[in-house]
């Protein structure tokens, strides 16, 4: 019998972590469980290739020294047909400078893109590092947090404010050509949006994934940050925090119930047997893990549950780690040699990306993949043995649900696929792989527990965003159990590695516990 | 000196003559101008062929506003709307789906697919009449501007807000999903019955570039079920003597009231004197005087054809040149000497009498829509098909048959070729696609009409063969249609209005456009600030 504490973390993932230091500084007791032997869950070198920049709002609540963040001189490549390559800089005016070979009115308008997007993201910044209001009874601080996004909005020039008006339910491909010629350009801007989307790029409503990505990261292709060791030394960094501030961390730990009493959490039970005896739950799981799964049946009301299940939250996105004995060639990047210190992506254009999407709409992986590919330990020696090399892709579009065919018989397909779309930018890469990695959908699921192996736990949908994640009604990070709650990437702001859905969850938990 | 009027209306399609009744009854003295042989626009009835009658382009009376038929007592002028009883959806298996106006017959339908979903079409049609009860009022109501709502605009968004509010959870929920999602990612959340789902997320497609999985389709599922709360008579039917009938009674109802109206008087330019419409100039070089120019044709049209992008700022020039319209549906009508047979439900029988719907599955859907992606006309694509002449005998000879097949989808826009070399092409494909559902069709067909969307944007003055005027996408609609800040039926020309399709609450034959533009010209309609202007002749609200 384990002491009981304040609060059980469900998770060891940047949320779960974010949200036990919260707390452990509050004062309350608490402890972590995590399933797998190591910290981080997606936010680990296997899964995440780059960081956005740390929100203020995480800076603020709590410090992260001893990180050494690497910004690449280029952010993305785009590699095209031909060896055409446009490199996207952090510093904008030479992106413009190498569009200007490309093509001049492109040239000109990215200028205007940078300006009245970077405008108009600061609004959805302003709704998203804050609860989402509550519609029934808005609170003094719900009122505060719309002023201050409507204030932001009147503030906004009319053609940017109507630009946000619009831009949120077009399909990704309309909002690029409308600013863009190039079809690669185009191409590189529409894939950010479509990044663990089930949409393709003319699919309505993939503009809203793009300005929920710009949020946390402005740069049209965001910024490729990287921190030296790569994403596990960020998550190390918040497990630091959690344990100095008194939280207790437990690897090898997996949930088998959420022990609820009457309407009102007392505990978990962990896989071993054990019993943790607790004030709370915080589960930075998936909703729908958490609420189906986890929870005794017949304890969530039905209609909660039918809602739950109704969260879209197929994942399509898979990861490819590949160790290399030598340094990959791209021939496009010769005269940019910097280029492999940011991203690469492949999918030379629109068209492309789309085929891809269908591949996913009738249950199949995409024969011709859109990669985003990084290759870490040219920038960072501590990620590879001296001359050897590692090589991180995400490549879609890999549906969780396969008709006809498993994950198992379609993993080898994905590998081939995705190592001939990547030689087609770098030949004779086959010939220097030592080891290949594959991390399908379904590993993302029943390894790293996230909700249908989708990265952002549930698409980032109009409907699925807001006042209406995970569910309308439930946007206030609270549940229909008392004393159980949930915030994961599924929750409000939703996906990326930025901890604020752990960080204002964890705020609302430690409020609830004052008041009982 | 040339002839003066209150006011002008370009264009003389549903939309221009319900606009112009409007000022008429209020005392103005309207000239309508048409540049084909017929009124009607897209409403139109033609024959096309001896004897034959076709709705050569809409088809079917949808969302008709019943204030307008009371209030222009369209009924005295002709108009007779008769019933289009249910979709039948042939399967390729054999199978079928038939649903109908009676609910318990259609319940016991689907229960032949899925005793679920027999379950849960109760449920959803009941959510859906209380969807469309919160959405009704925001069809007769002028869209504040977002940017500079004015006083009336806040109001009525804080109305707007406040009735979302107040709405059960659960409705709000189902609101919020059906403005957003995908028409299929919403009936996923119904019914397990694929072809149900293929069939009814059809009409979320009509007239637009998406798919029926792409986001923001789902909301049209409404317009199935408003005609229901609209009650008193029927909004989905034919109009008997087809559709033209229904332009033909406005118009009526317009002369009656004092309008003229002129066919084969084709605008060349709208006359602009600084910053103000004064009238317009004819093809034929007749010039005509008016204070006010209410346009019913496409913004395209009217903006950068007759205005003149020197007349306009250089922001609305852009929004205008970005308004979609990729028109994607076509029209295939057939005269046909008997019934087809479809092998799903052989011989005649009721299934005929209303609409025949080739929808079998969600892919079969999606892989229409994949074919236009890339710039060509769906191999095997979705129809909506009618025939009106078993409901209403005066459109074919006796015994004959007229058949109205809407296809989706023909891409405005061909990677190969013009819609000229390929319109046989397509009228066949449309054939053979029938002919696997209806083996016997090849047989009977006496006369053909092929409709592409090239068609209609040179005879009917649709832009790109849109038939909505513009896409009927979420970032084209309310506030946004046609271009953001001028949703209030006003331009940025003084005295110019826009009354068409491509304005709130958008296409089908509603007429909505027509009245609410009727009204802000009169002062009476709109909210916020620009609205607020009276119209041009100082009327009192």
């Amino acid at each position: 019998m384990t002491a009981p504490v304040d609060v059980v973390v469900i998770g060891a993932g940047h949320n779960g972590l974010v949200a036990a230091e919260q707390l452990a500084r509050g004062g309350l007791s608490t402890v972590v469980i995590e399933r797998r032997p190591g910290i981080g869950g997606a936010a680990s070198n296997g899964l995440a290739h780059t960081i956005p920049p740390v929100h203020p709002a995480l800076a603020r609540a709590m410090s992260l020294g001893g990180l050494e963040w690497m910004k690449p001189d280029i952010a993305l490549t785009a590699v095209g047909a031909d060896g055409k390559a446009i490199p996207f800089y952090n510093d904008h005016r030479k992106t413009i400078e190498a569009l200007s070979g490309i093509s001049a009115r492109d040239a000109e308008r990215y200028g205007t893109f940078v300006e009245q997007l970077t405008a108009a993201v600061r609004v959805v910044g302003a709704v998203l590092d804050r609860p989402a209001p509550d519609m029934d009874a808005p609170s003094f601080g719900d009122l505060l947090g719309l002023g201050g996004a409507a204030r932001r909005f009147r503030a906004l020039d009319r053609r940017t404010a109507y630009g946000l008006l619009r831009w949120g339910p077009m399909p990704i491909a309309d909002f690029a050509s409308e600013w863009f010629g190039d079809e690669l350009l185009q191409a590189a801007i529409a894939a950010r949006g479509l990044l663990g989307a089930m949409l393709g790029p003319r699919s309505a409503g993939s503009t809203l994934t793009y300005l929920h990505q710009l949020a946390f990261d402005p740069h049209p292709t965001g910024s490729g940050l990287t921190v030296a060791g790569g994403t596990i030394a960020f998550s190390a960094a918040l497990a630091t925090a959690a344990t100095a501030a008194g939280a207790t961390i437990r690897l090898s730990a997996g949930v088998r119930r959420i022990i609820v009493a009457g309407d009102a959490v007392t505990g978990v039970s962990l896989e071993s047997g054990e019993t943790i005896e607790c004030r709370a739950v915080l589960s930075a799981a998936g909703p729908k893990q958490t609420l189906l799964d986890l929870v005794e049946p017949g304890v969530i009301p039905p209609d909660t549950v039918m809602r739950t299940r109704n969260i879209r939250a197929q994942g399509v996105t898979a990861k490819i780690n590949l160790s290399l004995d030598a340094l990959p060639v791209f021939p496009a990047l010769s005269a940019l040699p910097s280029a492999l210190g940011g991203r690469i992506h492949v999918g030379p254009d629109v068209d492309y990306l789309e085929r891809a999407f269908d591949a996913a709409k009738y249950g199949g992986s995409s024969p011709s993949p859109w990669l985003e590919i990084a290759v870490p330990s040219t920038h960072d020696g501590s990620r590879a043995p001296a001359g050897r090399h590692v090589m991180s892709i995400y490549a879609q579009y890999a549906p969780r649900a396969l008709r006809g065919r498993t994950w198992t018989d379609e993993r080898p397909v994905l590998l081939e696929n995705v190592l001939r779309a990547a030689e087609a930018v770098a030949p004779g890469l086959r010939n220097i792989i030592v080891n290949a990695e594959v991390i399908t959908p379904e590993d993302l699921e029943l390894t790293y527990g996230m909700d249908g192996g989708h990265i952002h736990h549930g698409e980032h949908a109009l409907d699925q965003m807001l006042v209406a994640r995970p569910l309308l009604g439930m946007s206030g990070y609270g549940s229909p159990v008392r004393g159980l709650y949930l915030g994961s990437a599924g929750s409000h702001p939703g996906g990326g590695i930025t901890g604020l859905p752990g960080l204002l969850a964890a705020q609302h938990v430690a409020a609830q516990l004052k008041k009982r | 000196m040339p002839q003066k009027y209150d006011a002008i209306i370009i264009g003389g399609g549903h939309n221009g003559l319900t606009t112009a009744a409007y000022l008429a009854r209020a005392g103005r003295k309207v000239l309508v101008l048409e540049r084909r042989h017929v009124l009607g626009g897209a409403a139109v009835t033609e024959e096309v062929f001896p004897g034959f009658k076709y709705s050569v382009c809409s088809y079917v009376v949808s969302l008709l506003r019943p204030e307008i038929i009371r209030d222009l007592d369209l009924a005295r002028h002709g108009l007779e709307i008769l019933p289009l009883d249910g979709t039948f959806t042939p399967m390729p298996d054999g199978n079928h789906l038939w649903r109908t106006n009676d609910h318990g017959q259609t319940r016991r339908e689907i229960a032949r697919h899925s005793r679920l979903d027999a379950e849960a079409y109760d449920e959803y049609s009941q959510a859906m009449i209380e969807m469309g009860r919160f959405v009704k009022p925001i069809m007769a109501m002028t869209p504040p501007d977002p940017t500079r709502p004015g006083l009336g605009g806040l109001r009525d968004l804080a109305g707007l807000a406040n009735r979302f509010r107040h709405l059960p959870l659960r409705d709000r929920y189902n609101q919020l999903q059906l403005m957003t999602m995908s028409a299929v990612g919403f009936l996923d959340q119904w019914f397990e019955t694929d072809v149900l789902k293929a069939t009814m997320s059809a009409s979320g497609i009509i007239g637009t570039f998406l798919g029926v999985r792409s986001p923001g389709t789902a909301y049209v599922l409404l317009h199935h079920y408003m005609g229901e709360i609209d009650g008193a008579f029927r909004s989905w039917g034919f109009s008997r003597g087809g559709t033209g009938m229904v332009s033909e009674s406005i118009a009526a109802a317009a002369r009656l009231a004092g309008v003229e109206i002129r066919t084969e008087a084709a605008v060349a330019k709208i006359i602009v004197s600084n910053g103000t419409a004064t009238g317009v100039i004819l093809e034929n070089g007749d010039y005509i005087l008016a204070d006010v120019v209410a346009s019913s044709v496409d913004p395209r049209l009217t903006f950068m054809k007759m205005t003149g992008a020197e007349h306009l700022p250089e922001d609305f020039v852009e929004d205008i040149g970005r308004y979609k319209f990729r028109g994607s549906s076509g029209k295939v009508n057939l005269a046909l000497d008997a019934l087809p047979n479809f092998t799903a439900m052989p011989g005649d029988g009721p299934h005929l009498r209303g609409a025949i719907s080739i929808s079998p599955s969600v892919d079969y859907m999606e892989r229409a829509y994949d074919d236009a992606k890339y710039g060509s006309f769906s191999k095997r694509p979705y129809m909506d098909i009618v025939i009106p002449s078993l409901t209403d005998p005066s459109v074919a000879p006796p015994g004959k048959h007229v058949m109205s097949c809407f296809v989706q989808y023909a891409p405005y826009h061909l990677k190969d070729g013009s819609w000229d070399e390929q319109k046989e092409a397509f009228g066949d494909t449309v054939i053979n696609t029938i002919a696997e559902f209806a083996p016997n069709i090849r047989d009977i067909i006496l006369h053909r009409q092929v409709v592409t969307p090239l068609d209609l944007e040179r005879e009917w003055g649709l832009s790109e063969g849109n038939i909505f005027q513009g896409e009927l996408t979420l970032e084209q609609l309310f506030f946004l249609r046609p271009a953001p800040g001028w949703a209030s039926y006003r331009t940025p020309i003084r005295n110019l209005y826009m009354c068409g399709s491509a304005t709130h609450p958008g296409g089908g034959i509603m007429a909505a456009p027509g009245r609410n533009a009727a009204m802000a010209i009169l002062g009476r309609g709109g909210t916020g600030a620009r609205a607020k202007q009276r119209g041009p002749w100082r009327l009192p609200v």
